[in-house]
């Protein structure tokens, strides 16, 4: 019995401490992540790669029209597109798991900057 | 078994926008979580011919939602096959696993945590702790179903992603709540996708999709036993397939490493990912 309390105050304890706080995350990048640069930067096949990825991995939250839906946001927008790329990639690494955004660091790198040039050409 | 295969059958034909999980792991977990709002369904099998003893399959039903980015939920209802003998359901288990550090680091942490009730006829070998072996399942159906064994479980889980390859390691610990010791087990895998760029246009054998992967896992021995002593050991090679359609194949023959191991066991595993479930309506 004191062992189910026990667990349970753990459990109880790991959900305090990962309680959702939102801050802004363009604050969070670190600037030399910020600098890296896309490897596939206008390479057009680069694109249709993304694109293909973005339909299987991020249009179940984002659409497939990007225009976002629940928490997800709007992914048309200027700032997506004038984001620097090392930003987005940093964001697709680490995710905003406190604003519901997992982390896509399980994909290889090379698919997450390719979803990025496909949002960037677009 | 016949209507849970039915079940998955008919999930199949929803015709709801699926993508399936992508790694390629049996026992081992990885860092990665559930998407938030993803409802996974899978069917894991396991069978052997024990040395000496009957052979069977057994069949875990996985039911996986991601409640948070950090937060993923699993329930498990498990069922076996015996040959010569008979079917039985198992029991079921509750699993949890958190994510306490928001952000990705060189290895990151995964708290688990599992309460189980099944009998002593589960032939799931979702884990190895303590000195579970091949022995231990040799016992007929008609008298192991008879034992009744209510465990709590935890784990460590380490993970990193590093140039397209997932290192994985897990630290076990699980305790019988029926007064008996801790008992302590371990699990260990690495797994790469066979290429790391997409391919720019649709297709079903891209080398993308095929994720390989090897695992060790293992006992250690009890709180009073700790050790390598009468435990029993396996190394699996393991294939992923993510197929078009949003199903995942996986497979993987695993082979013992000493005497009290099944000398070689083949698991496989069919999954479906339901995306956002629930959550159709607009923004």
């Amino acid at each position: 019995m004191k062992l189910v309390a026990a667990s349970l105050l753990c459990l109880c304890g790991a959900l305090v401490c990962a309680t959702p706080r939102t801050s802004e995350w363009r604050d969070k990048v670190p600037q030399e992540a910020r600098l890296r640069a896309n490897p596939y930067a206008e390479e057009p096949s680069a694109a249709q790669a993304g694109e293909k990825l973005f339909a299987r991995y991020c249009s179940p939250c984002h659409r497939a029209s990007r225009t976002g839906k629940w928490r997800a946001p709007d992914l048309r927008s200027p700032v997506v597109r004038n984001t620097p790329p090392g930003e987005l990639f940093w964001i697709l690494r680490n995710g905003m798991l406190r604003q519901g955004m997992p982390s896509w660091s399980h994909l290889p790198e090379e698919q997450r900057w390719q979803i990025i040039t496909w949002l960037q050409t677009r | 078994m016949q209507s849970v295969c039915t079940a998955l059958l008919l999930l199949s034909l929803l015709g709801t926008a699926l993508h399936a999980a992508d790694t390629p792991y049996f026992v081992t977990y990885s860092h990665r979580m559930e998407e938030p709002g993803n409802l996974e369904i899978a069917f894991d099998g396991t069978t052997a011919s024990p040395v000496g003893g009957n052979s069977f399959l057994s069949g875990l039903l996985e039911i996986e939602y991601g409640v948070t980015a950090w937060w993923t939920t699993e329930v498990y209802f498990s069922g076996q096959n015996t040959a010569g003998e008979s079917t039985l359901f198992t029991g079921h288990r509750w699993e949890n696993r958190f994510r306490p550090l928001m952000r990705e680091h060189w290895i990151n942490p995964v708290l688990y945590i599992e309460y189980s009730d099944v009998n002593g006829a589960d032939k799931s070998l979702k884990e190895i702790v303590g000195h579970d072996g091949m022995a231990d399942q040799s016992e007929p159906n008609a008298n192991s179903r008879l034992e009744r064994k209510r465990e709590l479980e935890t784990k460590l889980i380490l993970s990193s992603h590093f140039k397209g390859w997932n290192i994985s390691e897990n630290i076990i610990a699980e305790k019988n709540l029926a007064n008996e010791p801790w008992e302590f087990g371990y699990a260990a895998a690495v797994s790469r996708p066979l290429a790391l760029a997409a391919s720019p246009r649709p297709c079903r054998l891209c080398r993308e999709n095929f994720r390989l992967g090897l695992e060790l896992y293992g006992g250690l021995g009890t709180r009073h036993e700790f050790g390598l002593h009468d435990t029993s050991h396996y190394l699996a090679p393991t294939v992923a397939w993510q197929m078009p359609g949003g199903v995942t194949l996986a497979v993987s023959p695993s082979f013992g490493l000493n005497g009290n191991s099944y000398p070689a066991l083949f698991r496989f595993s069919l999954a479906f990912e339901i995306n956002q479930f629930g959550r159709t309506g607009p923004r």
